[in-house]
């Protein structure tokens, strides 16, 4: 068990071209237990993030505390952090049994002892039945699950996920999020993982560590992440169908501030909140951002309208996208699936008046 | 302009991959092919490109029969999940290559490039070389190269699966649009069911060896014939419940195996399954139409008007897991012994072990033979 502490932590590399800033101070305070994700477009710095919290990676400046204790200097094993990679690694020649034990085996434990972590480690997972198989024999998911298991038995004080679910079809990947938030439920470990899937780790993860351009843009629950977005790329990166983005005119009504989209004919009224953010930024224009769940056919007492016409209707099951057109701007908005009208059609949609982001237009920080 | 029509195809005799096989679509038709890897989707577009020989059956086009024909005399188009692009042309020649095999004039090349281009809004990247672009501008490029074409037939193997989720959303809007595309007929295929029910105005859903159903997005995701279909549809996924049908007074009620979980039968069911009273089925409950009620709830329904939950049967539960996704909640609970899946507002909090009631939607249920997996009320 354990906190970890990333303080001012710096990541260069020296390359041909010069330096190159990899991870840029980075601050984040992992508690005891939590489950947090690193989560970013490839290239924004959530690798070399990983290995240098794994020990993997020198840190370029700042401190790294485990249990406020620094590990800059320690290797892997004497922080004991266990990590899961997006590859299994599995042997091939020994049995699940034996992959399991092997680590344990490494460090010279008894027989007996072996046996009963292997098992109770093979519980967890519930791959019992699998014990005397040999990994070619597994599917996709056992071994992955296999692999964690491996990761699990050394009872590390801090366990890392790398991409651990991006090969996996997406039935399958519904089936190992919940195994491993199951896994994080009853043994309560501090975990990191890795992603550049939103969806994966808004369902895992307490907080969300979003990172882009070697910088942290924000470290949140999903909660936050959804309706306090920092900044505009946050807001565009969490969530799908992607947030809906018009650029609009600011006026001040009274109250309240009215949001005129440049290109249609639509006009997005605010919350006293947000009206009241927007004045004190003296905002001419602004970003709007509106999530396709925040627009519904379904009017309640307090909500805004506006009247698009459809220009795409697709059922997908569970739900259907609905991409709209005023003027010159399009958006989407997600509707029950009962929604059948199509191309052509007008449709009138409500929003609450707080699901309206405002975002600065030149810093794309949010305001409101 | 065309209609493609395939009669009985199959391939491979030991172990077929394509078990007689019989399809036809319509001229205009986007015609989407949906099932997991490795289940012989690519292998049939290669039947009808001429790129594998039949084992049985033909492929005509407007009642031509083409089987025989080579590849190239078959003016049929074919786009690859890998792009296969010319690295060292430029995206303009690259999507010019058909049109400069077959010898069109420049001028009339220029201006079909540039009409395919814009569509595809690549045309801004014209003088680029494929490796200056990204993966969503190669793969529009490739998709430019066999619009661009005109063919009878339209084949597009993947042609969007590696793309992250906005260009996905994005590309798929203007698969809708093109309207070359609703000019001749095009086979699409893909193992994204989201994708399928998006594009497909026909959709079929391939099993082992055969269609398992062909249909329209909305017949194959609430009238699934099989639980093949319904499986593959969906997700979170549907929920199976091994069960026996007992007879309950006037009704029916399904009950769980090794379980104690009951569910009444809807009125809409009870007749197709009356005849199988007492044979095994499954049970299949789409986690939307299990519905988290709220905590006045009593065991007997929901109170006052309860709007759009009034009336349903209700199951106790017991809260395991709750993930809140982005548009959607995910909830695994348990239920006298079964784990049941059912979606929520993304809003909502749930402790592991806080008692929840489900109301239960039973008219949108299905009941599946446990023998051969047919939908039992269809």
């Amino acid at each position: 068990m354990a906190t970890v502490t990333l303080d001012g932590v710096n990541k260069i590399y020296a390359s041909k071209r010069g330096p190159v800033h990899a991870v840029q101070d980075l601050n984040i305070e992992i508690g005891d237990g939590e489950f947090v994700a690193l989560l970013g477009p490839s290239g924004c710095g959530k690798t070399s993030s990983l290995r240098m919290i794994v020990g993997l990676e020198d840190i370029s400046s700042g401190e790294i505390r485990f249990d406020g204790r620094v590990v800059n200097a320690l290797s892997p094993e004497q922080r004991n952090v266990a990590m899961a990679f997006e590859t299994y690694a599995l042997y091939p020649t020994f049995t699940i049994a034996e992959n399991l034990g092997f680590p344990l085996e490494v460090r010279g434990v008894d027989k007996a002892s072996r046996e009963r972590e292997v098992h109770r480690i093979a519980t967890l997972l519930q791959i019992e039945h699998l014990l005397e198989s040999r990994p070619t024999n597994l599917s996709g998911g056992q071994q992955q699950r296999v692999s964690l298991g491996r990761a699990l038995i050394r009872d590390p004080a801090v366990f890392i996920l790398d991409e651990v679910m991006s090969h996996l079809d997406a039935h399958l990947k519904f089936q190992m999020m919940f195994e491993l938030k199951r896994i994080h439920q009853s043994l309560g470990k501090t975990m990191v993982y890795v992603t550049h899937d939103q969806m994966e780790a808004l369902a895992l993860a307490d907080r969300v560590a979003v990172m882009s351009n070697a910088r942290l843009q924000q470290f949140a629950t999903r909660n936050e992440l959804y309706h306090r977005p920092a900044n505009k790329f946050v807001a565009d990166f969490i969530g799908e169908p992607p947030t809906n983005f018009l650029e609009a005119t600011v006026t001040v009504e009274g109250d309240g501030v009215t949001l005129t989209p440049r290109a249609g004919e639509l006009g997005f009224h605010t919350d006293a909140r947000r009206a009241h953010a927007a004045r004190s930024a003296g905002l001419k224009s602004a970003i709007i951002g509106v999530r396709p769940q925040s627009l519904s056919v379904d009017p309640q007492p307090g909500m805004g309208s506006i009247t698009a016409e459809i220009v795409l209707n697709e059922y997908l099951g569970e739900m259907t996208i609905l991409t709209l057109r005023s003027g010159a701007e399009e958006f989407r908005a997600l509707v029950p699936p009962t929604v059948d009208a199509g191309r052509g059609a007008s449709v009138t949609l409500y929003y609450r008046p707080e699901d309206v982001m405002l975002f600065h237009p030149e810093t794309e920080a949010f305001v409101g | 302009m065309a209609r493609l029509e395939l009669q009985g195809i199959c391939k491979g005799f030991d172990e077929p991959v394509l078990d007689r096989i019989t399809l036809t679509v319509e001229e205009g038709q986007f015609f989407v092919l949906v099932g997991p890897s490795g289940i012989g989707k690519t292998t049939l577009l290669r039947c009808v490109a001429g790129l594998e020989r039949l084992d049985a059956g033909r492929v005509l086009v407007d009642d031509r029969d083409i089987t025989d024909l080579k590849p190239y005399h078959r003016n049929v188009a074919m786009t690859f999940e890998s792009y296969a692009l010319y690295p060292h042309l430029t995206v303009f020649e690259n999507i010019a290559s058909p049109l400069k095999a077959r010898r069109t004039d420049p001028a009339e090349i220029k201006r079909r490039v540039g009409s395919v281009a814009e569509l595809l809004r690549i045309d801004h990247l014209l003088d680029r070389r494929p490796h200056e672009v990204s993966g969503g501008q190669k793969q529009r490029t490739a998709l430019g190269r066999t619009l661009v074409a005109r063919p009878d037939v339209f084949l597009l193997d993947e042609p969007i699966s590696h793309l992250d989720a906005k260009i996905r959303h994005e590309l798929r809007r203007q698969f809708h649009q093109l309207e070359d595309l609703r000019r001749v007929a095009t086979v699409y295929v893909t193992h994204d069911y989201a994708e399928a029910l998006s594009l497909g105005d026909r959709i079929a859903v391939m099993g082992h060896g055969g269609l398992e159903q062909v249909g329209t997005a909305r017949e194959l995701f609430e009238q699934p014939a099989t639980l093949f279909v319904a499986r593959h549809l969906g997700q979170p996924s549907i929920n199976e419940i091994a069960c026996a049908l007992e007879g309950d007074g006037d009704g029916l009620m399904a009950r769980a195996r090794g379980a104690d979980l009951r569910v009444p039968v809807a009125p809409r069911h009870r007749q197709g399954l009356a005849a199988v009273n007492g044979t095994p089925v499954t049970l299949g409950i789409r986690p939307q139409h299990l519905r988290v009620l709220p905590p006045d709830t009593t065991p007997d329904g929901v109170p006052g008007e309860g709007g759009a939950d009034a009336g349903l049967p209700v199951i106790e539960a017991r809260v395991e897991i709750f993930e809140a996704l982005g548009a959607i909640g995910v909830l695994l609970a348990e239920a006298g012994g079964v784990s049941l899946t059912a979606l929520t507002s993304p809003d909502a909090h749930f402790e592991p072990g806080q008692p929840v009631r489900l109301g239960m939607e039973t008219g949108a249920f299905h009941y599946f033979s446990r023998e051969t997996g047919q939908n039992l009320h269809l």
